[in-house]
């Protein structure tokens, strides 16, 4: 993980973003947004961090909370000047977008 | 990025204290019942006709379910049906009312005091009717027309139903204005049972179910059309209840209600097959509670059409309905809302910043699993006590059930107290688009 005072350029910003988002885990599941495929999109320009996600369902009680944990997430990375989450509900999220390995902890594969 | 994008919105989560309060309650009433249980066990396997009996069933239908039920829609009104309630701080001052409502309601019964009944009565129509009045009025708000938002509107149109028949009665006991026959008393409860209790629990457990299970793509359909033959069902009951009571109705209509317990049973097991993980403690809380139904259906139609051997028989559908098809589907319920509203009050500022416990891990599993093997054996020894007549036999079962319960109180105490206690507020938070 990155050091405090250190800006990256973009590209780097991407990578360290994605590894961020890997920490942020749903509580009730136990998988990371990026394994569980809700991360739809990232896009990294001039230090601005927007990322498009959704959620396993609509109504879901943590999806709030997710969303702001995933925007402190990337608000704490260095040279990172501001951030947008939009959640986004197309296309409609299905458990064959996870990740093997979230398969594997769910009892999917 | 655009399609139906928006940013995060402002918190939709009431502030805990709202549900907690509630759900302390609950588990708080759910403990007096379970030892309500055994210390009469003499009057339940003899009678079904007796205060004693009534303030028990009032404890569990109004202390226990009523206001579990209560707090769990505070939480899940706003969060699942992404509605909005109209006056969360009167909920707040609610919880009193009926709170005093329930505490001079029960024991007024079981000291036979005919005053009481009427007196507390009226806190608890006040309380409830504002309770629904408040729901029905935000409904204007709901965003996801989930099945559960139906099922809920249903339920809330019964309570308005039940509480008007309880006051009826309750004041009809005190002053004796006519003679309340077996039928008008079961009209009364089935209103309460299958209208207000059972259509809540059922959308509920549809949209937990479909949530825990990642149960994506099945069909509503099922549901939805068992809601018109579940409501079918109930009005014809009630109807031939109070109207015909010796005819053929209510029996025909009480099939339709069995065979719509039926349809969701069979839904919500097609809707938890599809969980690929180990069964966890909801899901086996699931399985008893729909096991606990189907008895309890059984049990009604034996009794509608006039073959039940002994007045137990009619405590043990009650029974039957009550700790176990309610109860088994509260307590795995709790053991998913508790620890999910705790993680939100101590963890959700800090989500993201650092590594968090799963929710599971709130939970004490060992207990909870000890917990449901106690409630279960007891749970089945009460009944089989009731069906025969047996009061040692209850007496003993209520005991471990008594155990259990006071295992799963634990757990929950836990959790839910700190909640009951809490004054912080949700607030509101927004992320402006930059």
């Amino acid at each position: 993980m990155i050091g405090a005072g250190i800006e990256l350029p973009d590209p780097l910003l991407d990578a360290e973003a994605w590894e961020r988002l890997r920490l942020v885990y749903d509580p009730e599941l136990g998988v990371n947004v990026v394994d569980l495929g809700l991360v739809y999109a990232l896009e990294v320009e001039q230090g601005s961090v927007t990322v498009g996600m959704t959620l396993t369902t609509r109504g879901c009680p943590l999806g709030d909370t997710l969303l702001q944990a995933v925007e402190r997430a990337l608000s704490t990375i260095p040279g990172v000047r501001g951030v947008a989450v939009e959640l986004v509900w197309e296309p409609p999220w299905t458990p064959e977008m996870m990740t093997e390995p979230a398969r594997r902890a769910l009892g999917r594969t | 990025m655009d399609q139906g994008s928006r940013t995060i919105r402002a918190e939709r989560s009431p502030a805990p204290d709202l549900p907690g309060r509630y759900l302390a309650a609950g588990v708080a009433a759910f403990l007096l019942f379970s030892a309500g249980v055994p210390l009469f066990a003499p009057v339940l396997v003899t009678t079904n006709d007796d205060p004693r009996i009534f303030g028990l069933a009032h404890l569990a239908v109004l202390g226990w379910i009523t206001m579990t039920m209560v707090g769990a829609l505070y939480q899940l009104f706003p969060v699942a049906l992404r509605g909005t309630l109209r006056s969360p701080r009167l909920g707040r001052w609610n919880f009193w009312v009926l709170l005093a409502g329930v505490g001079g309601f029960v024991p007024s019964f079981l000291a036979g005091w005919t005053l009481g009944v009427p007196l507390f009565g009226a806190l608890l129509v006040g309380g409830l009717l504002h309770f629904a009045s408040q729901m029905l009025r935000s409904y204007r708000s709901v965003e996801d027309w989930h099945p559960m938002a139906y099922y809920v509107l249903a339920a809330l149109t019964w309570l308005v139903a039940t509480i008007g028949f309880g006051l009826v009665y309750a004041l009809n006991w005190r002053f004796a204005w006519f003679d309340v026959s077996d039928s008008m008393l079961a009209a009364h409860v089935h209103l309460g049972l299958a209208g207000w209790m059972g259509l809540t629990l059922m959308g509920v457990s549809y949209k937990l179910a479909e949530q825990f299970s990642l149960a994506h793509g099945h069909t509503r359909v099922p549901a939805l059309a068992n809601l018109v033959l579940w409501n079918v069902g109930l009005v014809g009951l009630v109807l031939g209840l109070l109207l015909a009571p010796s005819s053929g109705v209510p029996a025909l209509f009480a099939g339709v209600l069995a065979a719509s317990a039926l349809v969701h049973v069979a839904d919500l097991a097609l809707v938890l097959r599809t969980r690929r993980r180990r069964l966890g403690l909801e899901q086996w809380h699931t399985f008893a509670s729909l096991a606990a139904l189907l008895v309890s259906a059984g049990l009604g139609l034996t009794l509608v059409t006039g073959r039940a051997p002994a007045a137990s028989w009619a405590v043990a559908y009650g029974y039957a309905a009550l700790a176990g098809w309610f109860g088994f589907a509260i307590a795995g319920k709790s053991y998913k809302i508790l620890p999910f509203l705790g993680w939100m009050q101590r963890y959700a500022e800090a989500a993201g910043r650092r590594p968090l416990p799963l929710l599971r891990e709130l939970v004490d599993e060992r207990l909870a699993w000890a917990s449901f093997g106690l409630l279960l054996a007891g749970f089945a020894g009460v009944l089989a006590g009731l069906l025969l007549g047996r009061a040692d036999l209850v007496r003993g079962a209520g005991l471990l059930h008594l155990l259990g319960a006071l295992g799963f109180g634990a757990n929950a105490a836990r959790l839910a107290l700190p909640l009951a206690l809490a004054r912080t507020r949700a607030g509101l938070r927004q992320v402006v688009r930059t």
